[in-house]
């Protein structure tokens, strides 16, 4: 290992909390007036402030229901164990909805980890490649020639939780007093249509449909003639597209 | 041909540039403001679509575009992410960008990537080390790069190559010209107790392709002064000095007013934007009364 890939290896576990790495650079640093670990603590300092922030920006709806100081400290939690594997902030926090399973303070209000999943949902559909959905009239040929595909504009996300009601009260379309987190669960569509990206329920049949269309099992897809309806419906509210 | 030269004559009469703020989108399609051009930082538009694109391919259509990564890792020991180069050329071959920049920094170690721009020690091996990757990333792109010189809050007792040694000498190795950040010159002198007029003075100006223009920020740590870079208020007099003096031996170039936090009202950028321009003028009347 060469020098620079030593220390950069031990830099990257201080900043990522690792104490003894910190050790290990001291001796590397200029003091200068400031103590080696000073110096280190401005990078430990922005690799969390720049990370949090991001996160705040990507979840202000989970922010506003858990309150900013409990979803900063969850933050500065969750960054120093998941550090980003790409370059590109806008790809970082979906681990955090996992993160939030496990994470003791949060046992409590354990529907906040769905709906981090589907505040993450809604960031990606905002960011999304975009097709041209398929008409309802083209249905039919389609799925003869088995050229039905979803649309990259859209994801489904299924809950225990009631998700889609919890998201109106978090985004103040909702009194809170009117949702029970004891609710049954429910499906809920991510769609981007016009350049606006929209929340809408989705029936167990559609939802199974999507999961179809994911495992690459057309054939279980176009099987029952029922489906053919769902299809239709599907593609009504812009779901389907024909495969590239 | 002059690096210089080439980046001038495709920016104007003008050549200043600000930052492309998310929340300017809208007044510049609809005002199209006096600015020479726009800079983007790459990574904010590595997705595959949505209002970013949208509104960046419809800027781009009236303004020439700087775009500057900031995630590239030029210095890291363990090389270039053929991921991230292959992102990065595809908004290259996307947007066709007047001006391509990246920094001399490292912020990715075992696949992790920190979102700092972090130092490393000046010498033989990490010279050797950014070469490649500079030879990397120019090849992959099929252009030349600028890059950009720190701002440094730590220095390693493995340095011995002087930082504008540092940048000539990678220059002359792989061809890549400089963005010569004058907040940076200025925060890492103060910070590392070295004059930023000095670094001016002796820096090769023709290699410099874009200047950086930003504010910054002044902390007590434990009564020792500190500078951050942090781009989030109006460019110091300190450094509109030394922009002067670099321009005076300089000429024209190429500049950008960056603001990335506490992004201010556009008038704000308009107007350091008017301040640089009014410099350049300046020197050039001066040069002409010189010669008349």
């Amino acid at each position: 290992m060469s020098d620079l890939a030593r220390l950069q290896r031990d830099m990257k576990r201080a900043i990522l909390g690792d104490d003894q790495a910190l050790a290990n650079v001291d001796t590397d640093i200029v003091s200068m007036g400031l103590e080696p670990a000073q110096r280190m603590q401005i990078h430990r300092n922005n690799y969390k402030e720049t990370l949090t922030t991001s996160l705040k920006a990507v979840f202000p709806v989970v922010q506003a229901f858990v309150g900013e100081a409990f979803f900063e400290a969850a933050a500065k939690q969750f960054v120093l164990s998941s550090p980003p594997g790409k370059a590109q902030l806008v790809e970082y926090g979906r681990a955090l909805a996992d993160f939030y399973d496990t994470y003791e303070h949060a046992a409590s209000v354990s529907y906040v980890a769905d709906l981090l999943r589907l505040e993450w949902a809604v960031h990606v559909i905002q960011n999304s490649d975009e097709r041209e959905p398929v008409s309802v009239i083209e249905v039919d040929e389609a799925v003869s020639n088995k050229s039905l595909a979803l649309v990259p504009q859209m994801q489904v996300i299924s809950s225990d939780h009631p998700i889609l009601s919890l998201w109106m009260v978090g985004t103040g379309q909702m009194p809170p007093e009117a949702v029970h987190v004891e609710q049954e669960g429910q499906n809920a569509l991510v769609i981007r249509i016009d350049g606006a990206v929209q929340l809408q329920a989705i029936n167990d049949v559609q939802l199974e449909l999507v999961k179809s269309f994911h495992e690459g099992n057309f054939t279980g897809v176009i099987d029952e003639n029922s489906h053919h309806n769902e299809l239709k419906k599907m593609a009504e509210r812009g779901m389907l597209t024909l495969a590239a | 041909m002059n690096i210089a030269e080439t980046s001038l004559r495709s920016l104007g009469d003008m050549p200043v540039g600000v930052s492309l703020k998310s929340q300017y989108y809208q007044l510049v399609l609809e005002h199209a403001p006096s600015i020479a051009f726009f800079e983007i930082h790459a990574e904010n538009y590595m997705v595959d679509g949505g209002a970013h694109h949208r509104f960046l391919e419809a800027i781009v259509e009236k303004y020439p575009l700087s775009l500057h990564g900031v995630g590239m890792s030029l210095g890291s020991a363990e090389g270039i992410s053929s991921e991230h180069i292959k992102r990065f050329r595809d908004l290259v071959e996307r947007y066709n960008p007047t001006l391509v920049s990246e920094h001399l920094a490292w912020s990715v170690e075992g696949g992790h990537y920190l979102n700092d721009l972090l130092p490393f020690p000046l010498n033989q091996e990490s010279l050797d080390i950014v070469i490649d990757n500079v030879n990397t990333v120019q090849d992959a792109l099929g252009r030349q790069i600028l890059v950009e010189n720190p701002s440094s809050y730590m220095a390693f007792n493995s340095s011995d190559i002087p930082e504008v040694e540092f940048l000539s000498r990678m220059a002359g190795a792989t061809g890549c010209g400089l963005l010569f950040d004058v907040n940076n010159v200025f925060v890492s002198g103060r910070n590392m107790g070295w004059s930023p007029e000095e670094y001016i003075d002796s820096v090769d100006v023709d290699l410099i392709g874009e200047v950086h223009l930003a504010g910054h920020l002044v902390k007590d740590v434990d009564g020792v002064e500190l500078r951050i870079d942090d781009h989030g208020s109006a460019i110091s007099d300190d450094v509109w000095a030394l922009y002067e003096r670099l321009i005076k031996r300089s000429g024209d170039k190429a500049t950008l007013i960056e603001w990335d936090n506490n992004v201010p009202d556009f008038d704000v950028l308009q107007g350091e934007a008017n301040k640089a321009y009014n410099i350049m003028t300046d020197q050039n009347q001066n040069k002409l009364k010189a010669s008349a």
